[in-house]
């Protein structure tokens, strides 16, 4: 019998779903989907993304070799991502390297006759610092007078969101977690005015003239597409297209930003000795066992995190700031690290499903489980600035962690008295080691803690009682 | 069977304008047809369709 499960996300085209099992994941085409791969698959253009790592590792195999039936006539298994991601969770850098892969895959395609039936980032993952393409179901062969069903996609879930960043200074993540269809171009138009002192590239184009035409053409029963093929609509014109896409993304920018936390680490506060100490305690509790994926909770520039990589198969790297999050992406790209995945996500507002009954796609606590967490310099500011009380985290971090290496300021380390600064006193009055441990100890076995030579932080390595 | 995705009327003659020059002469040509209710002659720029399936 099948141990396979259909991914909540795969439902859309129905010419293809998405199963995951047996340590694998299997993509089932219909009989019309399986025509449609077959004349592309061969092609020059899918084989060298094949060959590059641009597009997932894909097996041709028969359905029923993988346990699957009825309408399915042909499948591939791919290899499981360490980690799913989605664009909300991704930096800046991340969403314009996805878009610039979505735009390239598209363009090296269409040479080749393919089109692309859809442009969304959620095609898109990253293992590590590496963006891949991982629907090989998006490929169908190119008809005559076909446009770039894409389009309208492509802008409102990468165009608009780098817009938003790059032109605004505003993050796209809320709004791409607000809707898993993405920035509607009504809706861009009215966020992004013109602006004579930085000229927005691609605004007239894509933002205001695709607002109006959709407007113009939204109870239009034209055959548009039949129009356009008989006009000349060809390749080269989408090509055209396309390559002034690429053009406008590769000139979006973040710019030099700063944020709170991108100029500032608590590590600024430690005395040598403390921090030279905390890396050995972190690195002697991750390499106590076999680890195939370490989460790091508060990541910031990812110091932490490499050294869990040493010792563990795979590290996924989270901070409540995408700015400091876009660096730490932009060097572990550098390096070429696909050890390493960091993501954009505050735990005190992380979400649970969005899209289609809630679970298209899942919560971040649904995607993946740790063999241990690292809560290094962050239970503070969840406690003190977001209220949320100790007793709670540690049920969160019971509930998501066999074993856990957590950091416990106490009530008179710099940081938490500058937290406390403009608080009211006596509302975090059992914010204390003392009331941690005991807190802890309901939960969880320490099998080790080291106070550090500042004499304010204390750090434990604890595993969740049974 | 084409793409799942509704290309949508105003997307689609957006994206054919976005490819500048080379856009420009097909979008003039289905906005002439619009206005002057002819139907379109069509164009001699004509695509490779090896297609053999009869499903569209």
């Amino acid at each position: 019998m099948s141990q396979l499960h259909q991914d909540s996300g795969s439902f859309r085209d129905p010419l293809s779903r998405v199963f995951v099992g047996n340590g694998e994941v299997v993509r089932a085409f219909t009989a019309i989907g399986a025509k449609d791969i077959e004349k592309v698959w061969k092609k020059a253009s899918i084989q060298n993304a094949l060959a590059s790592g641009e597009l997932i590792e894909s097996n041709l195999v028969s359905p029923a070799s993988v346990g699957l039936n009825d309408p399915w006539v042909t499948a591939m298994t791919h290899p499981l991502i360490p980690f799913i991601s989605y664009p909300y969770e991704w930096t800046f850098s991340m969403l314009k390297d996805a878009a610039q892969l979505q735009l390239k895959l598209t363009r090296e395609t269409l040479a080749d006759g393919i089109g692309l039936k859809d442009a969304t980032p959620y095609n898109v993952q990253f293992i590590g610092s590496r963006p891949q393409f991982i629907d090989a179901g998006s490929f169908e062969k190119r008809r005559k007078g076909d446009p770039w069903y894409g389009y309208r996609q492509f802008c409102e879930m990468y165009l608009y969101p780098l817009m938003m960043q790059g032109y605004l200074g505003v993050g796209f993540q809320q709004f791409l977690r607000g809707s898993v269809n993405g920035i509607a171009p009504d809706t861009m138009r009215k966020l992004l005015p013109a602006s004579i002192r930085r000229p927005r590239k691609g605004r007239l184009t894509h933002v205001v003239l695709h607002a109006a035409a959709q407007n113009r053409f939204a109870d239009s029963d034209n055959n548009m597409k039949s129009d356009a093929a008989k006009a000349g609509m060809n390749a080269q014109v989408l090509d055209a297209t396309l390559r002034k896409l690429q053009g406008i993304v590769k000139k979006i920018s973040l710019g030099d930003k700063k944020s709170t936390w991108s100029e500032y680490s608590e590590r600024g506060h430690y005395i040598e000795s403390s921090l030279d100490e905390k890396q050995k305690f972190v690195r002697d509790a991750v390499a106590s066992a076999p680890r195939k994926q370490v989460w790091d909770i508060g990541c910031n520039d990812g110091v932490f995190s490499r050294i869990a990589a040493a010792h563990s198969d795979y590290v996924v790297a989270m901070d409540a700031d995408p700015l400091v999050v876009d660096r730490l992406y932009n060097t572990l790209k550098a390096e070429k690290n696909e050890q390493i995945l960091p993501l954009y996500v505050d735990l005190t507002d992380s979400g649970g499903g969005v899209g289609w009954r809630g679970q298209e796609r899942p919560g971040v606590f649904d995607r993946g489980r740790p063999d241990i967490v690292m809560a290094l310099a962050v239970i503070h500011h969840m406690a003190i600035t977001f209220h949320v009380p100790l007793a709670s985290q540690l049920d969160m971090f019971r509930d998501l962690t066999p074993e856990l290496i957590i950091e416990m300021p106490h009530a008179d380390d710099p940081m938490v008295r500058k937290l406390l600064t403009n608080k009211r006193d006596g509302i975090h009055d059992d914010f204390t080691l003392e009331e941690f441990e005991r807190l802890l100890n309901e939960r969880f076995t320490v099998k080790s803690k080291m106070l550090l030579s500042s004499g304010t932080r204390t750090i434990f390595h604890a595993v969740r009682k049974p | 069977m084409f793409s799942y995705l509704d290309a949508g009327t105003g997307s689609m003659l957006v994206s054919i304008l976005g490819g500048g020059l080379a856009g420009i002469g097909v979008f003039w040509k289905m906005m002439r047809a619009k206005i002057t209710g002819k139907p379109m002659p069509i164009s001699d720029v004509d695509e490779d369709d090896t297609d053999d399936s009869s499903h569209n």
